[in-house]
């Protein structure tokens, strides 16, 4: 963990609650958005996700809601821990923007037009 | 009516084939007897009873439908036109001459100046009819004169005289009809008639007369025939044996007249022939055969008689027989290719009926781990056709990936995945855990790559899973506020999709904008709902993978997150975009490599926005399979000459919301195999229900 910090722009400890476990090495996660910033995380192996990704959107400065973390290209669920997922030590986590549309066009085109 | 024939005989319009409208006809005789059923119904249940009995007749007839295509292709197609392609070589004109005859011939006898006008044709039929009159009385002077002369030796002066003058008065009466003949201006108004002799114009009109009267009295005939016909067929009801000797009494007592009047035609024919002059130039009558199964088949029995003559060459449709008998064979080809063309599109669609059932079959019995049994019903598709050995093929792949197994050892792995979610489900229904992401994209490449699942490795991860779960439990409980979440677990090679209330609550609101969860999850099960070989030339990629390319993102961040596609097998790319400026719009790229083209489909048609867009899509490309080529060893396409253009240039959306479902329309049809989107604006609240409906369809395990 130690030759971690130093590549690591930030490594934030979230520590749970309910330390009890056997197996809870904490492990690094490194959160990639898609704009290609990089937080770093330590977290136990039990630890919910949901846990790490308050601590990402409050970090940004985001609604939660608005962010999607995927590992894999699949969506972590609120329930889902490193260990559920059988996250590795410096594995990736990437987080996604909220993309919405519907209307982009008819402002631009309309004003366009007229 | 001729002209009536030639717009709307059959075998004469384009497009018809060789169907004679029995087929409906036959069907609404099947529907005879809900009629005593409906009368009394209301419409809903009317409608509901005619539907159910198409159902019933179709399910009935599907079972036939082998035996009919071939039994129109042998009878109808083969036969008729084999007929039809001898008589066209015999008649030794080329299909082109015949077709320009052909229209010429519909052209002149389509057009106005083919109908006399009525008026003046009963102006004419009176002056003949007081012709004929004129002529018997004529006879009758005569008949008087020479009895008078014979018995009478000594006539009386006063006789002579009377008689005289009754032979004067006739001659002007004669000159006077002649007269109201000619003041009749049958040359204005039938200019055609005009320098024509009365008495052959006469001979002429009566022909025609008459001709009308054969075709009605022939055409009864031929009723009364087709009803004994059809009573022997058996599609009528039964005629009893005293109706059978009926008609066929019927039809001998008008034999006679008919008879006469057939040969009463054919004196005026001959008649017709003596008096006509080359100057005319009206075309003859032509004699018709005389035995009633003949004129059966006589073309010319529905054409009216020529009473105008034509300009110049006498066309050759008319005179040539060979051009004659050539036009209808010509005919009866197009039809016959007509008909083999519809025949083929049944028998496509027989296929792929056939093609499914197939993979039902074969799917259940995969379900089943019987191999024994699908070894034996593989034995009878190597038996069946060859025709449909495409759609074996075809069912039996798409049912191993539907049961996404192909051997038993692997079908036991899933299920005890499948049991696992079930019982992690039972506790947390917001928590669908899952095998580790990865383990899910691996279980389809391996069909491509033919690795197979270590089971000792599946054991490991299966339990690794079951201890994560239960230290989950020792966390705190979910908030009451994680209400429901739909999620997909990871089928067809994608990774797990997650909808919650949000993402839901945006497909039930008929005006909510799209976000990237609806468009990719959303796409995902499209992809799973429309399983086809179709689709599976589809790789769906994320809606987050332009955007990493536009940040310049690592290698290995492109990877992990579009590998699942298995994107360098694939031969069509679906790539969703996002435009977050100004407002936010969703767009689609579709890449085929096949044809090296980029299809754009916007639903406000722009084009400008596109520019750059592209640029950053072959960079994607590009990117991709450069890396897919580090990694698999795969051999570059070739990223050259690629042409982009969009599927619609008019914009289809007009509301300020609609355009993530329009993408999602968009993508629909690209995975059934479509170039563009059949949907209208009016579609998309239906499009959206649908969307709502998949997701809210997923099965909670």
């Amino acid at each position: 963990m130690a030759d971690n910090e130093g590549q690591s722009q930030q490594t934030q400890d979230i520590k749970p609650q309910d330390e009890q476990s056997q197996d809870t090495a904490p492990i690094n996660v490194k959160v990639v958005s898609s704009t290609g910033d990089e937080v770093f995380f330590k977290i136990k192996r039990n630890t919910k996700l949901s846990k790490l990704q308050g601590a990402y959107a409050t970090k940004v400065g985001k609604d939660v809601a608005s962010i999607r973390f995927l590992y894999d290209g699949a969506r972590i669920n609120d329930d889902d821990t490193p260990q559920s997922l059988d996250m590795e030590d410096n594995d990736t986590i990437d987080v996604m923007v909220e993309q919405v549309g519907g209307s982009a066009m008819s402002s631009y085109q309309y004003s366009r037009k007229s | 009516e001729w002209s009536c024939q030639l717009v709307y005989n059959p075998r004469m319009s384009v497009g018809l084939g060789l169907s004679d409208g029995e087929g409906v006809e036959r069907l609404w005789s099947r529907y005879t007897r809900l009629i005593g059923v409906e009368r009394s119904s209301s419409r809903q249940r009317r409608l509901w009873l005619i539907d159910r009995r198409a159902l019933a007749i179709g399910n009935e007839l599907v079972a036939d439908l082998g035996g009919w295509i071939r039994r129109r292709l042998k009878k109808g197609v083969q036969d008729q036109g084999d007929v039809a392609n001898g008589t066209l070589d015999e008649c030794g004109v080329s299909a082109d001459e015949l077709e320009i005859e052909w229209r010429k011939q519909r052209a002149s006898q389509l057009s106005i100046r083919a109908h006399a006008p009525v008026r003046l044709k009963k102006e004419l039929d009176t002056v003949l009819a007081l012709q004929t009159e004129l002529e018997a009385s004529e006879k009758a002077i005569q008949v008087t004169r020479s009895t008078i002369a014979k018995f009478a030796q000594k006539p009386s002066h006063e006789t002579i005289t009377t008689l005289e003058s009754l032979e004067r008065g006739h001659d002007v009466m004669i000159t006077k009809v002649e007269a109201l003949y000619s003041s009749l201006d049958v040359q204005d108004k039938f200019p055609e008639l005009q320098g024509i002799d009365l008495e052959f114009v006469r001979r002429l009109l009566m022909a025609r007369d008459l001709k009308i009267n054969i075709r009605k009295r022939a055409i009864g005939s031929f009723f009364e025939w087709d009803k004994l016909d059809q009573a022997v067929g058996g599609q009528h009801q039964a005629l009893g044996t005293k109706l059978h000797q009926h008609t066929r009494k019927a039809i001998a007592k008008r034999q006679p007249a008919l008879m006469t009047a057939l040969r009463k035609f054919n004196g005026y024919c001959d008649r017709l022939a003596d008096l006509y002059q080359e100057q005319w130039s009206v075309p003859l009558p032509q004699p018709l055969p005389t035995t009633l199964t003949a004129l059966r088949t006589d073309q010319t029995l529905l054409e009216d008689v020529w009473i105008s003559p034509v300009n110049g060459d006498k066309p050759r449709w008319l005179e040539d027989k060979n051009v004659r008998e050539g036009i209808r064979a010509m005919l009866k080809r197009a039809r016959c290719i007509e008909e083999q063309r519809r025949l083929g599109m049944e028998a496509d669609n027989l296929c792929r009926w056939f093609g499914d059932e197939l993979a039902a079959v074969e799917l259940a019995l995969r379900s089943s781990i019987s191999m024994s049994n699908s070894y034996r019903i593989f034995s009878i598709y190597s038996t069946s056709l060859q025709m449909y050995q495409a759609q074996v093929d075809r069912a039996i792949a798409l049912a191993s990936q539907l049961s996404g197994l192909s051997i038993p050892v692997q079908l036991n792995f899933v299920h005890s995945v499948q049991d696992f979610e079930i019982n992690s489900d039972i506790t947390f229904p917001d928590n669908t855990q899952e095998p580790p992401a990865n383990l899910a994209p691996t279980l389809d490449f391996e069909f491509y790559e033919e690795g197979l699942a270590d089971p000792e490795q599946v054991a490991l991860e299966d339990i690794l899973t079951t201890i994560g779960e239960s230290d989950d439990d020792d966390d705190a409980p979910s908030p009451a506020n994680a209400s429901i979440v739909w999620a997909l677990s990871s089928v067809d090679g994608f990774p797990r999709q997650i909808f919650d209330t949000r993402d839901l609550a945006i497909l039930a609101s008929p005006t909510a904008r799209l976000n990237d969860t609806c468009i990719n999850g959303g796409a995902a099960l499209l992809y799973s709902h429309f399983i086809s070989p179709q689709a599976q030339r589809c790789a769906i990629l994320s809606t987050h993978d332009l955007p990493r390319i536009r940040y310049g993102a690592s290698d290995d961040d492109l990877w992990r997150n579009s590998s699942w596609t298995s994107y360098w097998t694939k031969d069509v790319w679906i790539i969703p975009i996002h435009r977050p400026l100004p407002v936010g719009h969703w767009v689609l790229c579709t890449a085929y490599f096949s044809t090296r083209k980029l299809y754009l489909f916007d639903s406000f048609a722009e084009e400008i926005p596109w520019g750059n867009d592209i640029k950053d899509i072959m960079t994607l490309i590009s990117r991709l399979l450069t890396i897919a080529q580090k990694r698999h060893n795969i051999a570059q396409a070739n990223l050259s000459g690629w042409v982009a253009q969009p599927v619609t240039v008019e914009p289809l959306q007009t509301n300020g919301y609609d355009c993530g479902i329009w993408v999602l329309a968009a993508i629909t049809s690209v995975l059934r195999g479509f170039g563009v989107t059949g949907m209208r604006e009016r579609h998309m609240a239906a499009m959206r229900h649908f969307m709502r409906v998949l997701v809210l369809s997923i099965p909670v395990l």
